[in-house]
């Protein structure tokens, strides 16, 4: 019996699959997140929903590092700012948009999972029937992000209490802003974690902050 | 030089759509007016023109979503009325066609006879699949000169340009009729600024200098367009067929397969450093029903644009009166004309080479449930406004930058390498993660509850205080600006005089607002 036939029959038995990738390869992540997430990286074939303020700034730059070589589709996001997307560090050559599949968005992430590596998606479905494709996903090696809420969600990810620096009344611009981060979820990532990050600091660099420690290359603008 | 003889509906998407001919309306693609009806263009509603600007000058306009899926549907009737007349229709884009005039117009007494009776005819065929009378402005029209882009432009005139006349006729046309923005900046800028001028070069310099678009360019400007590539003998082996087992049921499994069939083909034409403009498409079911068709392409057919034309026959036919009775179970691409790959954009998709098979096949899957534009890549490209910032292209085009890009940048515009320019008075870094496709209403106040305003010389009236949100006012904690965006001021059409505010609000939201004749939108958001 094949190492293939093995793992095909592993993956059938509810529980049993994931037991035996522990060392499954994981796609690397930004040194922020490697100490935040529970298994130092994006693991193939979980979920992952990311809520609160800038969520949409940590989902991106969850991808960032996976993006250099990994291919990345993000669906039903028409409005996500494909500049600040780049800035962030994913890489558009390796990035498709699916904008709006509408009445099909099951249909296109059921389709997507199957060939991408990472799959970036705001969720538009009744708990039901997200359930049955979070299954679905579970089954494909992909890592499936959400902007928004997802049942069953392996890891969650909430941002909140931001604070944005270089801005004053009247003069100067958003240039940085801390973010405080609490990472929790199932299994091995149900101790919550929580961190305040750059995101991004002054030079648009994401990285762990001090907690309310300015550091040096912030201009105070005062 | 062959006779053609064009046929034209304008504002075809909107004829689809089935209004009362007084009715405002208009037709938007990614926020912009694609198409619109003669009532919004009485009231100032221009094409390019943005949702909320046509909104606001027509309130009680008809959004209509942009499906091209639906015109070539609709415009199989049209295409059955014109073949009637002779055969050999070739489709340029859903609404306009272009057929050889010589032997029709022998037959109906001369090219004007032909004109009319096409024109009545397909009016005839318009009317039976409205309810509603046709506008005045949007009956057909039809025009006969040399060449098939003359006799389109003589068509939008409702004329009959006589032979030999076509190069005179095209001459005084500018640049930008060619349809190609990029190329036709780049002859601006280069002093080329009509037809005329364009034609007059010699065309191996202007292949030599823009490759496979100039080389079209130059033969639609020289009204040499029967075919738009260099006609040659046709390898044999570039006829893609494909049989469907079991036969295709469904459109989309059929589109599916022709996407893969346009893979091949493009695939082949590449190998063979070659391109093609001019494409035969035949569809067979499994009982022996034909449909061919011939579509002619703009530019090099990219995979994409092949895959979209197979699958706007397929649609087409299935919605036909004379539709099929059995699955489809082979079709056939063909190119007619191909011309040697001189540019550097043909084969420019395959750039992403590293594409595996898995994920192509992924996103043909989707490209088949939603259609072409279903699935897109980005470019970075220049521009003030965050939604100018980068562009998106169908996944199997090519991808270009709609505007030239980046500060302190080179670009290749074929073998030609351009300066970029600095776009100055764009946003500062970071970028806002999300920009509102339709930006949201808002308000700001000061202390007092009296709304911010911005004098003529770009001063606030006073502090900003607190700006409303989802119904829900929030205090702000620090802003910046007015930073005064005045663009194209020379050009009294295109002229928009803004201001901009970044605000941080108490909730740790941050946005960039825009301030327009009185209005305040929440135009991104630094989420």
């Amino acid at each position: 019996m094949g190492t293939d036939r093995v793992s095909a029959l592993l993956a059938e038995a509810p529980g049993l699959g994931r037991a035996c990738d522990l060392d499954a390869p994981r796609l690397a992540v930004l040194e922020a997140f490697e100490q935040l997430l529970p298994d130092g990286g994006l693991r193939p074939g979980t979920s992952t929903q990311v809520c609160g303020v800038g969520a949409t700034t940590l989902a991106l730059s969850l991808v960032a590092r996976a993006s250099q070589g990994s291919w990345v589709a993000v669906v039903g996001m028409p409005s996500v700012g494909l500049r600040a997307t780049a800035e962030l560090g994913v890489d558009l050559d390796h990035l498709v948009v699916i904008g709006d599949p509408g009445k099909r968005w099951t249909d296109v992430v059921a389709a997507v999972v199957d060939a991408f590596d990472v799959v970036l998606a705001r969720p538009q479905l009744p708990g039901r029937e997200a359930r049955k494709l979070a299954g679905r996903i579970r089954e494909r090696d992909a890592v499936f992000i959400t902007v928004g809420a997802w049942p069953d969600s392996d890891v969650r990810i909430d941002g909140s209490a931001a604070r944005w620096d270089g801005i004053e009344r009247g003069h100067g611009h958003l240039a940085a802003r801390r973010l405080d981060v609490a990472v929790g979820g199932r299994r091995s990532a149900a101790r919550v974690q929580r961190a305040t990050l750059w995101l991004p600091d002054a030079d648009g660099e994401v990285r762990l902050a001090e907690p309310d420690n300015v550091p040096d290359n912030v201009i105070a603008l005062r | 030089m062959t006779r053609t003889l064009a046929v034209g509906c304008p504002r075809w998407p909107i004829v689809v759509a089935d209004l009362p001919p007084d009715a405002p309306a208009a037709v938007f693609h990614a926020n912009r007016v694609v198409s619109a009806s003669p009532e919004a263009v009485a009231c100032g509603v221009r094409k390019g023109m943005r949702r909320r600007e046509a909104q606001s000058r027509v309130p009680e306009i008809e959004v209509l979503p942009y499906d091209p899926a639906t015109d070539a549907r609709a415009f199989e009737a049209v295409l059955g009325v014109v073949e009637s007349f002779a055969p050999r229709v070739e489709i340029v884009r859903p609404g306009l066609c272009v057929l050889a005039a010589r032997g029709p117009a022998r037959y109906f007494g001369g090219e004007q006879p032909l004109r009319d009776r096409v024109a009545q005819a397909v009016d005839g065929a318009i009317a039976r699949i409205r309810t509603h009378p046709l506008h005045i402005d949007d009956r057909t029209r039809t025009g006969i000169a040399d060449g098939p882009f003359a006799a389109t432009l003589a068509a939008v005139r409702g004329q009959v340009v006589p032979p030999l006349g076509s190069p005179a006729f095209l001459a005084p046309f500018g640049v930008d009729m060619l349809d190609k923005p990029y190329l036709a900046d780049l002859f601006r800028r280069l002093g080329v600024r009509t037809l005329g001028e364009l034609a007059a070069l010699p065309r191996h310099r202007v292949v030599a200098r823009f490759g496979i678009d100039g080389e079209i360019a130059h033969r639609l400007a020289s009204g040499d367009d029967h075919r738009l590539l260099e006609p040659r003998p046709m390898p044999p082996e570039l006829t893609v067929s494909r049989e469907l087992d079991p036969p295709a049921k469904r459109v989309d499994v059929a589109a599916f397969a022709g996407k893969a069939a346009a893979d091949e083909l493009a695939a082949k034409l590449l190998e063979l450093g070659l391109a093609c403009a001019t494409l035969e498409i035949s569809v067979e079911t499994e009982h022996g029903e034909e449909r061919t068709r011939i579509w002619r392409y703009s530019s090099a057919f990219t995979p994409a644009a092949i895959a979209e034309r197979v699958r706007w026959q397929l649609e087409g036919w299935i919605n036909d009166s004379s539709r099929p009775t059995g699955g489809i179970g082979w079709l056939r691409l063909q190119p007619l004309d191909v011309g040697a790959a001189t540019g550097t954009k043909v084969g420019f998709w395959n750039r992403r080479g590293e594409v595996s098979d898995r994920v192509r096949r992924s996103i043909a899957r989707v490209q088949g449930l939603l259609g072409q534009h279903g699935a897109q890549q980005a470019i970075l490209s220049g521009g003030r406004h965050p939604s100018e910032q980068t562009s998106l292209a169908a996944w199997g085009d090519p991808l270009e930058p709609q505007r030239a890009g980046l500060p302190g940048t080179k670009a290749v515009a074929g073998p030609v390498e351009v300066e970029m320019p600095p776009w100055p008075g764009r946003l500062p870094t970071p970028s806002p993660a999300i920009v509102h496709t339709d930006p949201l209403r808002t308000d700001v106040v000061d202390a007092d509850g009296e709304r911010v305003t911005v004098t003529g010389r770009f001063g606030v009236s006073s502090v900003p205080s607190r700006v409303r949100l989802h119904g829900r006012w929030n205090d702000v904690v620090g802003w910046a600006g007015p930073w005064p965006v005045d663009e194209r001021w020379w050009d009294a059409k295109a002229h928009r005089r803004r201001a901009r505010f970044q605000v941080a609000l108490a909730d740790g939201t941050a946005h960039l607002l825009t301030l327009e004749s009185g209005d305040w939108k929440v135009e991104a958001t630094y989420d």
